[in-house]
């Protein structure tokens, strides 16, 4: 049950997710399969880290559900950004940002 | 603040607890009929697009599962499923939950009652503001350094110190007697004289009025009284408007001028407080040392410091008045040690031995609990190979020890209130603040925290032995057979609990004998049939001792006259009172220094009351009617005088002077037998006795000797005095066997308490023992069906598990003995004629506790006995 490919770093995984909530508010399926097309199926998701990671964003408020229809009608919690969640997501990205780069630096150093 | 809306969300999800789950399940259902639609878009069948779906993702309650708990409120929930587990598996085995609780609730119990008088008695502040300033002076000389402080001193030591911010003398009842409150009922009032700033030296407030001034004092006797709040309540209806009023006390108006806030049952049983009249010429004395001195410590000063002060005062002193002061000093003790001191060493032995019960109880719950958590080594294994983490299996088994702790807690807090009681009703009187020992909540809480220290100690071992076992609990194997180290574990925990049970046996063996030796000490009198009580003579007509006399004759007529009386008699200090008073003398042709004198125990007494009390004539005649007032002094002493002072001479006809004595000198005319006069386990002391009608002091003890019960005759006796005189009554009626039993109520208390610790000690040593060997016979079932197929005796068997059990039993025995070696001097001041290493004593419990031993083995190994050599091996 472990994740198939590249293990996530602790706390990326809620990255991965705001990102993909920042582009349009989705279920839990379409997040799990969107973050494996995105990584090029690099990162797989399974059901448990990605549900204990959604409840964990909700309850920091960076995120929130909603049950709508599908379009295969069915009825599915959709989960969306919220304005803490957009702020949250841009320092992140920004310190992401950061220490690849200081990362690199390091790396090329050598 | 993520925390806290994490917070929030856990709460608001912990109250909406089954929607949040109806929800998750919901989520989690779309989320793999979405995985699944997907597959079977990609042309996989139903089957295996639902087979790939679920080793991609795993079991649904599995999932469930993780993400549960991941949220913190998981962890109060499951705590709540592992109670109600707990307390599922308790009920199931209700044998095993009562045995716990009741050993757990009677060694909380038991220590929490006992921490509660401790709490009380020792460390708490005494009741009086600052209490740690307050110290006690006593008048020290080379001969002892427990006396008193004479009025002429005191004043000296308090008017030019320099360390004290205040001192204040109190004197016992100088001029007590009976009071006339109201005229037509009389009643003894107990009082005492205090010098002015008693109370504020103390600290305790005034309720109404003022504390006693300086200028109370300047008179020959009280004008002024201070009520106590007892007696202001009893007696006067709780008035507010008393001050300034009149009471009638012996007779003599006086004004109350205050009302204290509370009594001081610590300090004394007065009643009413009267200050000390610096006229009378008892106060102006240098040689007499009566006062009892309280003092203040200025903040700063150290004891030391004031020590040297004191010093050189006392030394100032002895060169102004050299007859009376030399060789005179003070000691200083603080208050708390003076009162508290005494008991504090019995009040701890006897935690310690509560402490060991606890011990034991804990021992036999941890036994208890390794013997069931082998029959669950399953039940773990199980629950590991279907996903339980381990902390959540120790978790489980600690909620389920918990529960049984608080249980027993909660018992055992019951136990404690109602021993609490019982301390309270058969304490020893002489206990002080005994009854103001009440359970509070620093009590629950140190049962509480006891409670819990009880379940970490055993509750965890079951969980932590499991760790080390994990898996293999699985294997078939392993059913039949405990792990050597938990075998270790429980042989050694019986070997120390009866190691310790040895060492309480031996502590309530030697407080036993010692207790036993004490009430078969020889008083030098009988006891039995003998009604006892008070009387002071204080009123008007009675200043002059004539009058006194005369009463006393009187009243001895008439008793002597009623039915079913054997003897009467009086005395002025009765045996094991604490009533006390030492006679100076010299013997003439004797070289004495400057101040210098002898001394001995010295009591006035009517003619009846030597044979009235049994105590027996050796030599020369009893003080009878001749002698008087007008005829020459005369006394008599006792054997222990004889020898002291006149060793190896004929003691009849020698002369004493008694320093202060109207006589110029007596004629000792008698030897008498000697008694225990301060306490039964105190050596026979040098006695004096003089005729009351010789020397008559105002207060004195009539003895009546009876035919049969003596308080059948307390009625008749009070009216023989109300006959003789309407205003004066008896006090302190009582059988001078119940002053004897109270006068060693401390060691009766001590020894009672430790036999019961004891007996529950050996009590559940022996259930502790039995638990051990039946189970450890149930474990060699088959080893016994072997021995018994292949023709092995049943005696032989038998033998066998007694003897593997008596080796714990001589292993345990054998530590208790060098542990009750070790510690048995801390019983030492506590003994009365028995040594700490008493042998006897260590025989008789040694040989007690190995039939107890004994008796629980053969218990055990009779059970082995039942096995059936063909059902033990088919059992396999």
């Amino acid at each position: 049950m472990a994740d198939k490919s590249t293990d996530l770093v602790q706390g990326t995984l809620d990255m991965l997710i705001l990102k993909t909530l920042a582009l349009e508010a989705m279920h839990g399926y379409g997040l799990a399969v969107r973050i494996e097309q995105m990584s090029k199926g690099v990162f797989s998701v399974n059901a448990g880290s990605l549900f204990v990671a959604l409840q964990r964003l909700q309850r920091a408020g960076l995120i929130k559900g909603e049950w709508k229809a599908t379009e295969n009608s069915r009825r599915a919690k959709y989960y969306a950004l919220t304005e803490p969640g957009r702020k949250h997501l841009n320092s992140e990205t920004r310190e992401w940002g950061r220490q690849v780069a200081a990362i690199a630096r390091i790396l090329e150093a050598s | 603040m993520s925390w806290l809306r994490n917070m929030a969300g856990g709460l608001s999800s912990l109250f909406r607890m089954e929607r949040v789950d109806r929800e998750l399940d919901e989520e989690l259902r779309t989320y793999l009929a979405m995985a699944l639609d997907e597959k079977m878009k990609q042309g996989m069948s139903r089957r295996d697009a639902l087979r790939a779906v679920r080793l991609e993702q795993g079991n649904l309650e599995t999932t469930k599962e993780i993400v549960h708990a991941a949220a913190w409120e998981s962890l109060i929930e499951t705590s709540w499923q592992d109670l109600r587990f707990g307390a599922r598996l308790l009920r199931k085995n209700p044998g095993f939950t009562a045995v716990a609780v009741v050993t757990l609730a009677l060694g909380i119990g038991a220590n929490t009652a006992i921490f509660d008088v401790i709490q009380t008695v020792v460390l708490q502040p005494l009741p009086f503001a600052d209490p740690d300033q307050l110290v006690w002076l006593n008048g020290r000389m080379p001969e002892t350094d427990e006396a008193g402080v004479s009025p002429a001193d005191f004043l000296d030591y308090r008017d030019s110190n320099q360390s004290f911010v205040q001192m204040a003398g109190i004197s016992q009842a100088v001029m007590a007697g009976p009071s006339n409150l109201s005229a037509d009922k009389p009643e003894q009032v107990t009082t005492n004289l205090v010098s002015s700033g008693f109370f504020q030296t103390l600290g305790v407030p005034l309720l109404l009025g003022r504390d006693f001034q300086k200028s109370d004092e300047q008179v020959n006797s009280p004008q002024v009284v201070t009520l106590g709040n007892g007696i202001w309540k009893r007696d006067f209806a709780g008035d507010r408007n008393i001050i300034g009023h009149n009471i009638t006390l012996d007779g003599q108006s006086m004004t109350v001028v205050g009302v204290l806030s509370t009594d001081m049952p610590l300090i004394s049983q007065a009643q009413i407080w009267l200050p000390t009249p610096r006229l009378h010429f008892l106060m102006q004395l240098r040689g007499g040392h009566f006062l009892k001195v309280i003092a203040r410590l200025k903040r700063g000063v150290s004891l030391p410091q004031a020590q040297a002060d004191l010093d050189a005062i006392a030394h100032r002193l002895a060169e102004k008045y050299p007859d009376t002061d030399h060789g005179w000093s003070l000691r200083q003790r603080s208050l708390r040690e003076v009162l508290i001191g005494p008991v504090r060493p019995v009040l701890l032995i006897i935690w310690a031995a509560a402490g060991l019960l606890l011990l034991i109880a804990c021992t036999n719950i941890a036994n208890l609990f390794l013997t069931r958590s082998l029959g669950r080594q399953r039940e773990f294994a199980v629950r590991t190979a279907l996903g339980a983490t381990r902390s959540r299996i120790t978790r489980q088994a600690l909620a389920e020890t918990m529960m049984l702790v608080l249980a027993g807690g909660a018992l055992g807090a019951l136990a404690a209130s109602w021993g609490v009681s019982l301390l309270r009703m058969f304490g020893p009187a002489d206990l002080p603040r005994l009854q103001e020992v009440h359970v509070n909540l620093q009590v629950l809480a140190f049962a509480f925290g006891i409670s819990l220290l009880t379940g970490a100690m055993f509750g965890l071992i079951p969980a932590l032995q499991f760790g080390k076992a994990g898996f293999n609990g699985l294997k078939e194997s392993a059913r039949n057979s405990e792990p050597a180290a938990h075998r270790r574990i429980r042989s050694s925990l019986v070997v120390a609990e009866i190691a310790v049970s040895l060492m309480l046996l031996v502590g309530a063996g030697l407080l036993i004998r010692s207790f036993w030796l004490l009430i078969h000490v020889d008083p030098g009198f009988q006891t039995q049939r003998v009604l006892t009580a008070q009387l002071s003579l204080n009123g008007p007509s009675y200043k002059d001792p004539a009058n006194r006399v005369r009463f006393w004759q009187e009243l001895e007529e008439r008793v002597r006259n009623l039915a079913g009386v054997e003897a009467v008699g009086a005395t002025s200090e009765l045996p094991l009172t604490g009533q006390h008073s030492d006679g100076p003398f010299k013997i003439p042709g004797h070289r004495y220094g400057p101040s210098e004198f002898d001394d001995a125990h010295y009591r006035q007494v009517t003619p009846g009351y030597l044979a009235a009390m049994r105590i027996p004539l050796l030599a020369g005649r009893w003080l009878d009617q001749t002698d008087t007032a007008k005829s020459p002094g005369t006394l008599l002493v006792n054997q222990a005088f004889a020898k002291r002072f006149f060793p190896g001479q004929d003691v009849l006809g020698k002369h004493l002077e008694l320093l202060g004595d109207v006589q110029p000198g007596r004629e000792i005319v008698g030897i008498v037998g000697n008694i225990s006069h301060r306490a039964l386990s105190d050596p026979q002391e040098p006695e004096m006795y003089v005729a009351y009608a010789q020397y008559s002091p105002p207060t004195m003890s009539l003895v009546l000797r009876a035919v049969a019960d003596p308080t059948t005759l307390a009625a008749a006796l009070d009216e023989a005095v109300r006959s003789i005189d309407r205003n004066e009554t008896l006090s302190t009626i009582r059988p001078l066997d119940d002053i004897v039993a109270s006068s060693v109520s401390q060691p009766r208390f001590a020894s009672l308490l430790l036999s019961l610790f004891a007996g529950l000690a050996v009590t559940l040593a022996a259930i502790g023992i039995y638990g051990v060997m039946a189970y450890s016979v149930s474990q060699r079932t088959n080893e016994i069906g072997i021995r018994l197929a292949l023709g092995a005796k049943r005696s032989d068997v038998l033998k066998m598990v007694v003897w593997q059990g008596m080796k714990l039993a001589t292993a345990g025995a054998l530590i208790g003995i060098v542990g009750s070696v070790l510690f048995g001097h801390f019983l030492g001041t506590m003994l009365y004629g028995v040594k700490p290493r008493d042998p006897l004593t260590f025989v008789v419990v040694s040989t007690g506790l190995f039939g107890v031993s004994l008796v629980a083995n053969y218990i055990a190994a009779r059970l082995a006995m039942q096995v059936d050599p063909m059902v033990a091996l088919r059992y396999e």
